[in-house]
């Protein structure tokens, strides 16, 4: 759990770069007043709604409640079933989230990227996910009949 | 990019994805290729129907449940003489023995992607005994033989083998893990039951026909028990299904009565289910057979006929719904025989990381 830093100035809020410590003040972290490793990883741009909701999931993540906890997930899964979040915010988040190894932040994510991924085509996966085929004909040939069940629409 | 994200990343999303999409996610570029193949998936998609042609060895027919289609795979490496008895269903294996009465050999058989390994010899070779499975966790499954009959060395007269062994898949090895009282022993043999079914500890097998009754071994205090099952004599098919990790028997009488009954607490059958009349009338006269896994059951006849499906709703967890799925009689145009078919469940594996192989 972040700590809260009692400080002589004044928390300001600087909506340009976020601090997830607590929910009670942002402020910009100094050095010296890091003790907790998710302190110090602000959350990159991913729009203001998500970013509010990305850090009280992660607040409240920290908890020792686990039914906070549980009701936390439901109301991210929630989110991101209803609201459209872009393929590029995901990317985003995503890999936040792996790099601040918050579990259950990361795979409510990976299931929303990979229902982006279920029940397409090869060429339009490759669209949506501006992947570059880096295979050869004969290679990707080769692959597609190694399970021709899955190519036969 | 999501070209180069890092591959435990990408494995997670890809664990959340149904076999045929992540067959496609092996192909769009080379880094998730390889991120696809090391995917452990979360089987959170229902089971595919496998039916294997009782008289045509290497043909074998699945059913995508997700876009309800058929498809056929070749299995490349099944020898002969050998016919499939169940399913690893967990690692997307099928379990094969030889048939004949030759002391048993077992073999596993990946239908997507055509591996084949044969199981070491048993400890005590022995004919005809049931076998089983237990499937712990993602990495590890056991095989469970019980009963059958022996050769004595000496003399060569054949008796029933009152033990049970068990083969370990990460230590390759058969060991001798229990035994029974004879009874068991020939009743295992006579009926050579091939499903099972684990639930609460005890490790379960129900004789193949009427009148129907369940033997189960319980793994912690040694103990073999027997149960009868509802109406056991009247039934014309059963099978054992698991569900939710109880016990669960599904039966009918032809066409018109199939009825689910759940083992209790207290080891006693309620009736949870009945399948709708109108589906019934499909399975009238002809040998219906069964078969089901956790999350679903099929009824079938021959490979062209239709089926009827009763299986855990994709979006109401706690439901279940009775489909029915037409039966296969042409692949990608051709016209096929109406083969009969041995039923099974089981979750595609697609990944090489199965380190049994």
């Amino acid at each position: 759990m972040a700590e809260f830093n009692e400080t002589d100035q004044t928390p300001t809020v600087d909506p340009k770069t976020p601090n997830l410590g607590d929910s009670t003040t942002s402020s910009q972290p100094k050095p010296e007043q890091i003790t907790t490793i998710d302190v110090a990883v602000p959350i990159p741009d991913v729009g203001p709604q998500l970013q509010v909701v990305v850090e009280e999931f992660i607040l409240k993540s920290g908890s020792d409640d686990e039914e906070v906890r549980t009701a936390a997930t439901n109301e991210l899964r929630d989110f991101i079933e209803h609201e459209e979040i872009g393929i590029t915010t995901l990317l985003v988040v995503v890999k936040y989230a792996h790099e601040v190894k918050n579990v259950d932040l990361l795979d409510a994510f990976c299931e929303r990227v990979a229902d982006l991924i279920k029940d397409k085509k090869v060429v339009e996966v490759r669209e949506i996910f501006g992947i570059v085929n880096d295979f050869t004909p004969g290679e990707e040939q080769a692959l597609r009949y190694e399970h021709p069940w899955a190519f036969e629409d | 990019m999501w070209n180069n994200l890092p591959s435990d990343l990408l494995s997670n999303v890809f664990s959340y994805l149904p076999p045929h999409s992540l067959a496609r996610a092996m192909v769009t570029c080379r880094h998730w290729h390889d991120c696809a193949r090391s995917t452990t998936s979360r089987h959170q998609h229902p089971p595919w129907f496998v039916a294997l042609p009782t008289r045509a060895r290497n043909l074998c027919f699945v059913h995508n449940p997700i876009e309800s289609t058929w498809h056929l795979l070749g299995l490349k490496h099944v020898p002969s003489l050998t016919r499939p008895v169940s399913t690893i269903p967990g690692h997307g294996l099928i379990l094969f023995k030889s048939t004949g009465s030759v002391p048993l050999q077992l073999s596993v058989c990946d239908p997507f992607t055509s591996r084949f390994r044969h199981l070491p010899q048993l400890r005590k070779p022995r004919t005809n005994p049931a076998v089983g499975v237990i499937e712990d966790c993602p990495s590890q499954f056991n095989v469970y033989v019980a009963g059958g009959m022996c050769k004595a060395a000496s003399s060569g007269a054949a008796s029933y083998e009152p033990t049970l062994e068990m083969f370990d898949s990460r230590s390759k090895n058969w060991t001798i893990t229990g035994s029974m009282p004879i009874e068991f022993a020939v009743r295992l043999t006579v009926w050579t039951p091939n499903e099972s079914v684990y639930s609460r500890g005890v490790l379960y097998w129900m004789t193949s026909a009427r009148a129907y009754s369940i033997m189960g071994f319980d793994m912690s205090s040694n103990k073999w028990k027997e149960l009868s099952v509802p109406m056991g004599d009247t039934l014309e098919f059963a099978a054992m299904v698991p569900r939710d990790g109880k016990l669960a028997v599904i039966g009918g009488t032809h066409g018109v009565n199939v009825l689910v009954w759940e083992l209790g607490e207290d080891d006693k059958w309620n009736v949870i289910e009945r399948m709708p009349v109108e589906l019934g009338k499909r399975f009238v006269g002809g040998s219906t057979k069964c078969v089901g896994i956790e999350g679903g059951v099929c009824l079938y006849k021959e490979i062209a006929k239709e089926m009827v499906v009763w299986r855990k709703d994709r979006n109401h967890k706690n439901k279940w719904e009775w489909y029915s799925i037409e039966g296969c009689n042409q692949i990608s145009g051709k016209r096929l025989e109406n083969y009969p078919i041995k039923g099974l469940f089981l979750h595609p594996n697609l990944a090489c990381s199965s380190s049994f192989f």
